[in-house]
């Protein structure tokens, strides 16, 4: 007479498809985050390796005053990159409760908010740093990207769908 | 919680246990102890059906209504 909720232990191709995209996608972030690190201590270094480093970035176009701020950019890089790997492992996460056929538990509320947070976060560090670097040269640049926000809103939307939802399932869990 | 679930005297005056009324109703034991200890949200029509013909009663004797301390008394219908 009363149905159980039954949950599916098979999620969607599309599912499948995104945990393995995003498995690639943070292996791909931390590596490119190691090697600008890498590039960023480098920069730091005395001695003729970092002069020689800054010039063949200057050569191929990289547009920066000094090995100082070329260090600097590289680190701020860095930051970013951990941000995306830190909303990359989270929506891991999220796909990984939809393909064990239940979405909709408390954790993913909080894994939805945390994404939106950390992307905001980091388009204000960007939006910032890249104003202040602005500052040193003839035009001042706010590099506003309304899709990047746009991206926050919706996330921030979907989390609140979700918190509907898990409530919902909740209610359902204990209607007998 | 404003209603409260009176199955276990109704199962002591009946001298079932709450495994018999689990299996009879067709609801797990662990449904039927969500209900008793007032963790339910909600109850289906079919299981309080279920519930009042296995135990011969009304949903009354089950089912009763105890106000919250903090609730507001309901305005009189003539104002």
């Amino acid at each position: 007479m009363s149905t159980a909720i039954v949950t599916s232990k098979v999620g969607t191709p599309l599912a499948r498809f995104l945990n393995i995209i995003l498995l690639i996608l943070t292996g791909i972030f931390a590596l490119t985050a190691l090697a600008v690190l890498a590039v960023g201590i480098a920069m730091l270094l005395p001695g003729t390796f970092s002069g020689q480093v800054f010039d063949e970035f200057v050569a191929s176009g990289v547009d920066a005053l000094t090995p100082r701020g070329m260090a600097m950019s590289c680190f701020l890089a860095v930051l970013l990159l951990c941000a995306y790997l830190a909303v990359m492992t989270l929506l891991r996460r999220i796909v990984g409760t939809l393909l064990a056929g239940d979405p909709f538990v408390p954790e993913n509320i909080s894994r939805l908010r945390r994404i939106w947070l950390v992307i905001a976060a980091a388009e204000i560090i960007r939006l910032v740093a890249k104003l202040l670097l602005s500052l040193s040269s003839d035009e001042v640049i706010l590099d506003l990207r309304a899709g990047t926000w746009f991206l926050v809103f919706v996330i921030a939307a979907l989390a609140e769908v979700f918190r509907h939802g898990a409530e919902l399932r909740r209610d359902a869990e204990l209607t007998v | 919680m404003g209603i409260k679930v009176n199955l276990d005297r109704v199962l002591l005056d009946r001298g079932m246990s709450l495994t018999d009324l689990a299996e009879r109703v067709g609801i797990t034991l662990a449904n039927l102890s969500i209900l008793k200890t007032g963790k339910a949200r909600a109850v289906r029509f079919t299981t309080l059906e279920a519930l009042c013909r296995e135990l011969n009663c009304q949903p009354a004797d089950i089912l009763v209504y105890e106000p919250d301390a903090d609730a507001e008394p309901l305005k009189d219908a003539a104002e």
